[in-house]
Formats: C-alpha cells, sequence, structure tokens
C-alpha cells in the first residue's frame, strides 16, 4: 500500500501525525532535571581536587600553587578563593619600587620607623654602612659592616676616628649661678673632684665633668657622669649651663633635676613640629630648664689628625655683605668674632689637638661644610707646622667660646633656612661655568655658627702613652649633620660606631660605664642573660662545667655579694673620692678607706704579667706565701702560677637522676594519651588523633631546674669559691693595641687591696687572676684609676 | 689662670726656697697634667724614638726607612729616650758596615704642664718645663748614594 507521505497539508499532505509523538516542552522538560544536574556537577565538582590540579599536564606550571599568575587568567579568581578557604595566608602585594622610591612615599615611610626609635640626622648614610642597633631609645650604628677594628684603633692613635654621638642629650639650664649650685651640690659631692660651678668651668673657657648620684644619696646611687659647659658671661643673676647627659640614664638625671629645682612644665611642642623645634620647657625655684634633646648634632674626631682635618672643614666665614641684614652682621663686629678667628688661623696647623690646652672650648662662624670638599677623598694632613705661640697654647682669650649657638631662635633659623642639597644642586646646573669649581651664589650660603670642644686625651704617661685619644668634639646646628659628616669623611675620617667609643676606652684602660650607675647595671644584666642563654643552648657536653672549675658565677659579676662578703653590706659603690684615690696612686693606702669606704670597690686597670687572657668576668684573688715564693723561682716561665684542682660537682648525680626521671614522667604522660586514643577509637567510627602533650609548663620547670644545678643562681659563696681568696671581678679583658699586651679594668674591694698593698712579701703588689674557663691562676699587675 | 716659671736646665740645681713651697703646695691642692711635646718636623724621614717601643722594631723601621732609597733619616729623642736613640744610631752604623754615618745635634725642648685645681675655687695653672733632646742625622756615606 502506497500513501502520499508528505505531513504538510499546504502541499497536500494528508498524513496525520499520531497521537504517540512527543511534545518538544514535554521533551525539554524532561531533560532540565538532566542537564541541572550536569550543570551542578560542573558547578561543584565533587572531587577533591584543586583547581590548579585539575588542569592537564603540559599547563601545569612550578609554584602554581603560591603564584595565581601561572595559572590561565579564567581560573585564577576560582583559585584564590580556594587557597583562601584553606586558611594560607595571602600575601598583599608589595608596592613597586617605582611607587615606594616616590620622595613623599619614602618620607612617610620613614616617619613611620621614627616612631619607636629616634634616628640620627646620619641615619640613612649609616644604615648603608654599619650594623645598626636598637639601644637607648636611638638607632645606632654599632659597627661597621667592613672589617674595620683595627682600621680604627690606628685612626684614633694615628690618624682620625669620626663619631656620631648626637643620641647625647643636651639639656639647657637658665637661672642665677647661687640657685644652680645650690640645686647641684644635692646631686653631686665636692669627694669626687671639682663640682659643676668651679672657678675653672664658669668662664665658660672649658668643658667640665660632672658625677650625679641621686638626691643627697652620695656615695649610693649614681647616676653617671655627664659633662658640662657654661655660656660665658659676667652677669650671675642669668647664667646658662647646658649638660650633655648619655640616653641610658637621661630621663633619670631629668627627674632628679625636677625634684632638686622643683620644676613644672610650661611650654610643650606639638607633635607636627620638626624634631629640632620640639622643645620641653620647665620653670622653678629660680631656674628655668629646656630639653634641647635631638636639637644639636655632636660629632666626635679622635686622633691628631682632626686637629687638620678641622683645618680644612671650618673655614671662618669672613664675607661682608652690607645688603642682606641677618644676624652675622651683628656678630661679625664683636670683638670675639675677631679673637676667634685669629685664634684658629694661629693654633690650626698644630700637630695634635692635645697641644692645646685640655678641654677648651672655641666658637666659630664658618662657611657652609659643603663647599670644603676635596673632589676625591683625600687624607688631611699637617702643612708645615707652625708653633702656636705660648700665650695661645696655655691662656687663650675668654672671648674664645662665644658662640651664637646658644641662642634657641637663631638655632632655629639657621636650619630653616638650611638649603637642601637638592636646590644647591640645581642652581649650580643654572650657574655653573667650569665643572667642579665653585659657583659665585654659593658665597651667599648662610655661615653656620659652630662650638669645637678640645678632649685632652691621655695626660699622665704612666698610664697611657701621652695624647692617646685625645680630638675634638664639634656642635652643629641640626639640619647641617649630614654635610658636616660628609665632608669630614671627604678628608679623611674614619667613620667608627658605639664598638668603637668601647675600643678607645678599653685601650685607653678605662670602662665606659662603671657597674654602680644605671648604663652599667643595664649593661651588665643584658650581657649576662646573652651569656646565661648562649650556655644553656649548647649540649650538656659542650658546657664548661663551673663548678668542677670553682667559679660560683660565671655569667655577670656578683659584686654585691662581693661586697657583702667582705664588709658586710648589701650596697656596694665605686670609690671616686680623688683625694683617696690619689694616695692609692701613689702606692699608700689611706686608713680611711677602710673606715669610710667599706662598702665600696676600687677601680683598677690590669696588666698581665706573663701571657694569657683572662677573659670578661675572672675573678681577682690574693696570692698565697707559696705563689709568691714560686714566682721569684721561676721568674721567666709561662708556667701558670697554680692551678685549681679539679673539684667535684656536687650536682652531678642530682642532675643525671632529674633527668632520667623527666624523661620517665614524660613517656609515662604519652602513654597515657596513646591509651586514651586506643580507648576512644574503640567507640568512634572516624581515626581519633593523639591528643597534643600539653607539656611545656613540666619542660620549663625542668629546664629551670637543670639550669639551676648546672650553675646555681645563689652561690653559697663568692669570696671563698675557690682555694686562693676572691676580692675582685675583672669586667673587660682583651688584648690592648696600644699596649701590645692583654689588658684588663677590674674592680676590687678595699680591705683585700690592703692585704696586697701590705704584704712584705709582695713588694710588686702581684694579683692573681683567673678567667671562667680555666684552672690556671696568673699574676697580673695593677694601676688604681683615678679618673673614674 | 697663672704661669709658673718650671725648672728649667741651668736653674735646675739652684731653685730658690719660695719656688720649692709653691711646687709642694701644687702637688697637694693641683693635678698634675703633662701635654705631648710638639712633633715639629712630620716628613717620612723623621721618626720620633720612644723607651717604649721595642727596640728591634725600631731597628727594622729605619732600616727600612734607608733600604726604600731616603738619602738620610733624622732620630729625634726626648729626655728618657736619648740613650736609646744613641743606641739605635750606634747599632745602624755599626750594622751598615760603613754604608752610614750620624751627625748628632742637641737642642733643648720646651714642654707644658697644666695643673688642675682639685677644689673648685682653685684655677688651672700652666708650667713650662724644659727638657734635653737629641736629634741624629742618619746619612748615607757618599760612595754609598745611588741617584
Amino acid at each position: 500500500m502506497t500513501k502520499n507521505l508528505s505531513y504538510d497539508a499546504d502541499d497536500g499532505g494528508e498524513t496525520k501525525i499520531k497521537q504517540s509523538y512527543v511534545q518538544t516542552f514535554q521533551y525539554a522538560a524532561a531533560n532540565i532535571k538532566e542537564m541541572d544536574e550536569l550543570v551542578n556537577e560542573i558547578k561543584n565538582p565533587t572531587s577533591t581536587k584543586l583547581i590548579f590540579q585539575s588542569l592537564p599536564k603540559h599547563m601545569r606550571r612550578r609554584a602554581m600553587s603560591h603564584n595565581p599568575k601561572r595559572l590561565p587568567r579564567k581560573y585564577r579568581v576560582k583559585h584564590k578563593s580556594q587557597m583562601a578557604k584553606a586558611g594560607n595566608p595571602t600575601t598583599t602585594k608589595r608596592p613597586s619600587r617605582k611607587f615606594r622610591r616616590k620622595p613623599s612615599n619614602l618620607m612617610k615611610e620613614y616617619t613611620r620607623r621614627q616612631r619607636k626609635n629616634v634616628w640620627l640626622e646620619t641615619h640613612i648614610w649609616h644604615a648603608k654602612r654599619f650594623h645598626m642597633i636598637s639601644k637607648w631609645g636611638y638607632k645606632l650604628p654599632f659597627a661597621s659592616c667592613d672589617k674595620t677594628y683595627r682600621a680604627c684603633y690606628r685612626a684614633s692613635a694615628k690618624h682620625c676616628l669620626l663619631q656620631d654621638i648626637s643620641f647625647l642629650n643636651c639639656i639647657e639650664i637658665i637661672g642665677s649661678l647661687e640657685n644652680i649650685k645650690t640645686g647641684f651640690e644635692k646631686l653631686t659631692s665636692s669627694k669626687c673632684g671639682l663640682g659643676i660651678t668651679a672657678k675653672t668651668f664658669i668662664s665658660g673657657r672649658r668643658e667640665g665633668f660632672v658625677t650625679l648620684f641621686k638626691k643627697d644619696q652620695y656615695p649610693y646611687q649614681c647616676l653617671g657622669k655627664v659633662s658640662f659647659l657654661w655660656k660665658s658671661g659676667i652677669n650671675e643673676s642669668e647664667r646658662v649651663l647646658w649638660v650633655f647627659v648619655h640616653p641610658s640614664f637621661y630621663r633619670n638625671v631629668l627627674k632628679e633635676l625636677f625634684d632638686v629645682f622643683d620644676l613644672k612644665k610650661i611650654e610643650t611642642f606639638s607633635e607636627n613640629e620638626l624634631l629640632f623645634n620640639r622643645i620641653n620647657e620647665y620653670q622653678g625655684n629660680g631656674v628655668c630648664l629646656r630639653e634641647l634633646k635631638d636639637t644639636l648634632n655632636r660629632f666626635r674626631l679622635t686622633g691628631p689628625l682632626s686637629q687638620a682635618i678641622l683645618s680644612k672643614v671650618m673655614i671662618p666665614f669672613l664675607k661682608e655683605d652690607e645688603k642682606n641684614k641677618n644676624w652675622f652682621q651683628d656678630y661679625s663686629k664683636n670683638n670675639s668674632f675677631k679673637v676667634q678667628n685669629s685664634f684658629w688661623e694661629e693654633v690650626k696647623d698644630c700637630n695634635s689637638p692635645a697641644e692645646l690646652l685640655s678641654n677648651m672650648i672655641l666658637g666659630l662662624v664658618v662657611e657652609d661644610f659643603r663647599l670644603q670638599r676635596p673632589k676625591k677623598r683625600t687624607k688631611a694632613v699637617p702643612i708645615d707646622a707652625k708653633n702656636p705661640s705660648f700665650e695661645a697654647l696655655t691662656n687663650p682669650s675668654l672671648e674664645l667660646p662665644e658662640t651664637p649657638l646658644w641662642n634657641h631662635e637663631l638655632r632655629k633659623k639657621i636650619s630653616e633656612n638650611f638649603i637642601s642639597n637638592h636646590i644647591l644642586n640645581e642652581q649650580r646646573n643654572k650657574t655653573l661655568l667650569v665643572p667642579g669649581e665653585q659657583c659665585l651664589f654659593e658665597k651667599n650660603l648662610q655661615p653656620i655658627p659652630v662650638l669645637l670642644i678640645q678632649r685632652p686625651g691621655s695626660q699622665n704617661n704612666q698610664l697611657k702613652r701621652l695624647g692617646y685619644s685625645a680630638g675634638w668634639d664639634v656642635l652643629v646646628p641640626s639640619g647641617y649633620g649630614l654635610s658636616l659628616w660628609l665632608s669630614l669623611v671627604m678628608w679623611g675620617c674614619r667613620p667608627g660606631g658605639i664598638r668603637e667609643t668601647h675600643m678607645v676606652n678599653k685601650e685607653f684602660g678605662s670602662a665606659t660605664f662603671l657597674p654602680d650607675t644605671i648604663s652599667g647595671k643595664q649593661e651588665i644584666s643584658e650581657t649576662g642573660e646573652a651569656l646565661k642563654q648562649r650556655y644553656f643552648q649548647l649540649p650538656p657536653n659542650k658546657r664548661c662545667n663551673y663548678s668542677k672549675f670553682a667559679i660560683s658565677s660565671p655569667f655577670k659579676p656578683s659584686l654585691s655579694k662581693l661586697v657583702n662578703e667582705w664588709s658586710g653590706s648589701d650596697n656596694f659603690y665605686i670609690l671616686r673620692d680623688i683625694q683617696l684615690l690619689r694616695q692609692l696612686e701613689s702606692n699608700a693606702f689611706p686608713r680611711e678607706i677602710i673606715e669610710y669606704h667599706k662598702n665600696s670597690l676600687i677601680q683598677v686597670c690590669l696588666q698581665m704579667k706573663t701571657r694569657g687572657n683572662p677573659k670578661d668576668l675572672a675573678i681577682i684573688c690574693i696570692p698565697t706565701k707559696n705563689d709568691l715564693r714560686k714566682h721569684f723561682k721561676t721568674m721567666s716561665s709561662n708556667d701558670p702560677v697554680y692551678t685549681e684542682p679539679l673539684k667535684i660537682d656536687p650536682f652531678e648525680e642530682e642532675r643525671k637522676i632529674l633527668k632520667s626521671s623527666h624523661k620517665k614522667l614524660l613517656k609515662r604522660l604519652r602513654n597515657r594519651r596513646v591509651r586514651q586514643k586506643r580507648m576512644q577509637q574503640k567507640t568512634s567510627c572516624e581515626r581519633v588523633k593523639i591528643a597534643p602533650p600539653k607539656t611545656s609548663a613540666i619542660i620549663k620547670e625542668q629546664f629551670d631546674k637543670m639550669c639551676d644545678l648546672w650553675v646555681p643562681r645563689s652561690p653559697s659563696s663568692i669570696r671563698n669559691q675557690c682555694s686562693r681568696e676572691v676580692f675582685g671581678y675583672v669586667t673587660q679583658s682583651s688584648f690592648c693595641l696600644s699596649e701590645g699586651r692583654v689588658t684588663a679594668v677590674g674592680y676590687v674591694t678595699p680591705q683585700g687591696l690592703n692585704k696586697i698593698m701590705k704584704d712584705k712579701r709582695n713588694p710588686e703588689m702581684l694579683l692573681l687572676v683567673r678567667g671562667t674557663n680555666t684552672r690556671h691562676y696568673r699574676f697580673a699587675k695593677f694601676k688604681v684609676n683615678i679618673d673614674v | 689662670m697663672e704661669t709658673v716659671a718650671g725648672p728649667s736646665g741651668e736653674h735646675k740645681r739652684n731653685r730658690n726656697n719660695s719656688l720649692q713651697q709653691k711646687q709642694q703646695q701644687n702637688r697637694k691642692n693641683f693635678q698634675h697634667k703633662k701635654r705631648p711635646a710638639t712633633k715639629t718636623y712630620q716628613r717620612e724621614n723623621d721618626v720620633y724614638i720612644t723607651s717604649k717601643t721595642h727596640f728591634k722594631a725600631q731597628l727594622k723601621q729605619c732600616e727600612n726607612l734607608l733600604n726604600s732609597g731616603i738619602k738620610d733619616i733624622y732620630l729625634h729623642c726626648l729626655g728618657n729616650s736619648i740613650t736609646r736613640g744613641i743606641n739605635l744610631a750606634l747599632t745602624l752604623v755599626s750594622n751598615s758596615g760603613g754604608a752610614l754615618f750620624y751627625e748628632a745635634n742637641t737642642s733643648t725642648i720646651e714642654l707644658i704642664d697644666e695643673f688642675h685645681p682639685l677644689s673648685d675655687d682653685g684655677d688651672l695653672s700652666i708650667q713650662k718645663r724644659m727638657n734635653s733632646a737629641l736629634h741624629i742625622k742618619i746619612s748615607r756615606a757618599g760612595d754609598f748614594i745611588i741617584d
């Protein structure tokens, strides 16, 4: 049967679609569910794979999970969300270098970093070349990244060492001489040497030093040594005094001054102001006090060439400019200006600053330091030494210390009118004719008042070569720090840091901080803590067993206990009575020391008789009859005088038991946790993990106990810790480059020193010294330090 | 500030009593501090002799200078170090086998001492002191000069 199978009715088809067909919408509806499932499958894959793991092998890249940029772009968002879910910290993008180096952004970053520690003006210069440390609220250069220890010593002895000591904080005190005198009498003692109002200082010709104590507490509670200088002036009712205080005890000194002068705050700065404008002012008891903290730059030049270098950098400003009315117009008409310039002209070619009046102060008004630079770094050497007149060397004019630097408003103006390097260079670009030569406009840069303070160095040839560590301190207004620094470096100064301060003191045979001052105590506890930590980081078999060596306090000098055992008092202080020390120096032991200063310690400078470096924290002992007899028998031998017999460690067994019981305890606790885990596993259908140990408290307690058994915290005795009687401690000991042998600084009790000085068998007055990690005693000679 | 005339070479023996008294008082009330002597010449062939430095090291320093082609060196010795300087010069000359000879010159050097007061009302005083100095020129004998 044939039929026309055309369906279309228009074409004449007659075939009718049967009712068995499926409607489109019905078909779609049926499929929707299936498609939904498919879409759902793609959107929320059930597989645990991460997105970058699902990529085909040829598209995978190394470190894809860390760096989303290695993924195809369409997966990145997904990948980031996956990473965020996983709890991985999303690293924020570091701004581009170009953005970071924009001057405004750079400044913002610098001010942020300065919030915690104050920066010196030369900070950025130093930060590029030095190891920086945070100390006393400042970020300070510690030592050069180059190996320059010996070079710095040579510089201090023969050339010139340069240090930025702007961190010394200046306090300005204004008031009548009488008021200031009575105030400071409470904080100082006339026994320690000259007071703050001594005749030789009040003329303002010389800088002085004074040791401050807590109010009426002398000789205990020493704060530290400060330097000061008076503004020259005849008017006794209004004198001005600058006191330079080390930042480690600056706050304490300020507190004592508030107490003594009954000061109240009257003026304060706003935080937005520039650093050199931030001046706190206090008023009270006829005295006004201003904190000039961080408003002056002080650079220290040490060494004979500092004279030649300053003669190159400090060129007196002589230009007469009638057009511009400024402070210099008035100042240059003063007689002192001419006197200063002629004096500087006369003495600037000296061979060493030590030839001038000791601690003399010289004010100068000089040309901009940036104009005084050699084209290449050059060493300044003295040219044909002219011998200055006897008058200039011994009795310089009283007008020398006068300087406009004392005027706060003027200092502020000078700092504000500082023309930055950028502007200077731009102007040079415009007007320069011959490259490298001076431009005409540079003559019009403002004059700068500076203050030079001489330091005499060694003045006793019995102790140290005359003139060692002599030099100049330079005070300049803020803003000019870096430009002066660079000029000095270009003329051949060797820059140094905090380490070099210690080095110069060490070579000089003195201590930077005394152990009864605030900074000294701080230093001792800091180094003690560091040494202790280092010791207990070592495995037990690499630790020196101090109990076997009969050393009871290996990490810090236990001076208070030592004094306690010799005199029965808990407090101690360093003997500073100049008359008594002078008698001691001339090898006579004054009885007053035993009577009135039995709780004191005397600073001595030790020199080893034979070889060997006892190192820091060595003990100083009294030699016995046999030691001395043996010494005379074997004079030339380098053998130790006596070797301490090895002691039995009383805690060795206890430590062993403690260690094993501790291990057992930990094991038991672990087993307990394992058992608990097994119990839980039985009832649970998931995998149970072992509980965290939570034994940190037990471990810490055990560690403390162990530490105490290694080095007992409170030793039974310091004086009788070993077979020789201990009467002192060495605080710093090292090879001294200026002497060519080992020298040390130590502190001894007067009672012990008396024994040594009275001993007829010991005419050389030898002491026994033993380091912490040796059993050998060696002889050392001593000298009493007067300038403590 | 007062200036005290110190004992100079000639007057050493016949000091008068008042000066002696003054000095004793100085010792009690003042701290005696010394300034280093001026090193007038600092050319590369000037050697300042100290009695503290090792003798061999100083000898070597002088020999090195002479061997480096310098025609003559000057040894400056002051006070205590004069004997050391003479020893050094004689050793150098005798070691040279006739290649070196010496000339000596004496002088008096002015030294400055400071007396720092120990009490607040005292002022710093200065003392001028004389000391003998010896300057030894060591030079090559005529035949040994090489140009």
